[in-house]
């Protein structure tokens, strides 16, 4: 049940009271509500200054402590709605705003008159403008390292508890190497799978080619394969793209492997992607049990075809030994039936 | 879904350090340039927090304008206390040393010059001249003398004071963080 008694307080005392300014901007309000265009907009904006006047000013006579803080807070979500100036920027402004609000109140007396605060006090006052300038620093800082986040998001998977700087609340993700080598699955299970065994024979031998043109495309428009967009970890073409290497380790005969690294780079000073690099056996380690599986002597037409990707970019000590950054991703590819004979591909889970 | 990275530790460093250094500076300044009490940690506090505020601004303007290794070196700094792939260790260590030392002598100058500033303006205004200038012309040329006065103005004792409180403050500080860095 609503108590009207409550809203006794609502009721002005005096013509020169906060009620009235509140009472107007709700007028505004409505009158905003049935005008149109241009004036709908100023009769809106003028409500709400009444009503940021209207809250300080209750704040003030009550001796409410941060009331002047809420109205910086208001007057930035004011120019957001007027001006759409950047929402980080306003963030910054908060503090030091609220600061000059302080100072303003100081130096005018409740008739308007300036008056000079004493030494002290002005010394007083430029220490308190300092200090809420220091904080927006700080919020600035918070800010940087959010987008530093957004451009290089698989440095989530890394361990951020030994940094003296933040600290980390959100929990592990997966580094983006998964969901890249997830997207990577689907589509060759759709491009091979099913088809006749000649062509996916004569795929499969140039194998190293569209595997690197697969990962292109992956990695410039994976938001687009993807029905989750808003995930950071479907985001396209991102800075840290630079820094994933991908490796392709194909059998070309029995026994034989050739390892191939892609490296994505959209920098202007980068060698085209097309330029894949060819990798021998000996220059990998021999005890890394991925590998020692491409090892493994396969049936008669069996092919198989094995992805890892790591991270280059920074990274903390501990992920050195921990490798969080790695995933893998093993597929199979036979031929099944009789004549004609059908491709088969079977690709366990990324991990 | 939203990362949630809060600064807590800077923040905690930072004003923990703040508190260091004023109370270290306030004391020297009390003892050589005679200030009173409340006076001497208004002006270390004051002083302080502008020399920290240019540092962060200082941090913006490389962070924004650098290359890409520096933003990664940065980055990798903040992230895993480390940098990222230093290629020349003793070219990139001896400029860093050299960085940080540019850094500490422009906050001596900060404080320094900063000191100056808040004596001229913060000083208790005339209060015989107002008679026969009007108001505004008045405050306008009290203005400009003032600007004039604090940035000729050279305190050689003044100067080496700031110089030995922010040597003593900082060294202290380092000290604190290389403690913290050592238990880790």
């Amino acid at each position: 049940m609503l108590d009207l008694s409550k809203l006794e307080i609502l009721h002005p005392p005096r013509p020169y009271s906060w009620q009235t300014l509140f009472w107007l901007s709700v007028f505004s309000g409505f009158m905003a509500f049935l005008a149109t265009g241009f004036f709908r907009t100023l009769i809106a904006v003028i409500g709400q200054i009444l009503l940021i006047i209207s809250i300080t000013w209750l704040g003030k006579i009550n001796n409410f402590f941060p009331i002047l803080w809420i109205t910086s807070a208001l007057i930035c979500g004011l120019l957001y709605g007027l001006f759409k100036i950047q929402p980080s920027v306003l963030c910054i402004l908060w503090l030091p705003l609220a600061a000059i609000l302080i100072i303003l109140d100081v130096c005018f007396s409740k008739d308007l008159t300036f008056k000079v605060p004493n030494t002290s006090e002005r010394h007083t006052l430029l220490i308190l403008f300092l200090t809420q300038v220091l904080m927006a620093c700080w919020l600035q800082f918070t800010l940087i390292t959010y987008n530093w986040i957004q451009s290089y998001p698989s440095l989530l998977t890394d361990q951020l508890n030994h940094s003296n700087f933040i600290v980390n609340l959100t929990p592990r993700q997966p580094p983006r190497s998964v969901a890249i080598l997830q997207t990577m699955r689907q589509q060759l299970i759709e491009t091979l799978n099913n088809k006749p065994w000649t062509e996916g024979e004569s795929w499969l031998k140039n194998s190293a080619f569209h595997i690197q043109e697969m990962y292109e495309t992956f990695l410039s428009n994976l938001a687009e394969e993807s029905e989750t967009k808003n995930n950071l970890q479907y985001q396209p073409s991102l800075p840290e793209n630079q820094f994933w290497k991908l490796y392709f380790l194909y059998p070309l005969e029995q026994n034989t492997q050739q390892i191939y690294t892609f490296r994505y780079c959209n920098h202007p000073q980068c060698p085209p992607i097309k330029q894949w690099s060819s990798y021998t056996v000996s220059s990998f380690p021999s005890d890394d049990p991925w590998f020692m599986e491409s090892l493994e002597v396969l049936p008669e037409n069996e092919y198989r075809l094995l992805f890892r990707m790591e991270w280059t970019g920074p990274q903390s000590n501990q992920s050195q030994d921990t490798q969080p950054y790695q995933s893998h991703l093993n597929c199979k590819v036979f031929p099944i039936g009789n004549s004609p004979q059908q491709t088969k591909i079977q690709c366990p889970a990324v991990y | 879904m939203l990362p949630v990275l809060l600064p807590i530790p800077i923040i905690f460093l930072q004003t923990l350090s703040l508190l260091i250094s004023v109370a270290i500076e306030a004391v020297i300044f009390q003892r050589q340039l005679k200030f009173s009490r409340k006076q001497s940690i208004q002006f270390s506090l004051s002083i302080n927090l502008f020399s920290d505020i240019a540092i962060w601004l200082f941090l913006f303007t490389v962070q924004s304008i650098a290359p890409e290794t520096t933003r990664l070196h940065l980055m990798s700094y903040v992230f895993f206390t480390q940098f990222y792939q230093v290629e020349r260790p003793t070219q990139f260590y001896l400029i860093s040393f050299a960085i940080i030392l540019t850094i500490f002598l422009l906050i001596c100058l900060i404080e320094y010059k900063g000191l100056d500033f808040l004596q001229v303006f913060l000083e208790p205004p005339y209060p015989n001249i107002s008679d026969n200038i009007s108001e505004g012309e008045n405050r306008a040329t009290s203005l400009v003398n003032k600007l004039n006065e604090a940035i000729i103005r050279t305190n050689l004792r003044q100067a080496s004071v700031v110089l030995i409180a922010n040597l003593l403050s900082n060294s202290l500080v380092v000290l604190i963080i290389l403690l913290h860095f050592l238990k880790n």
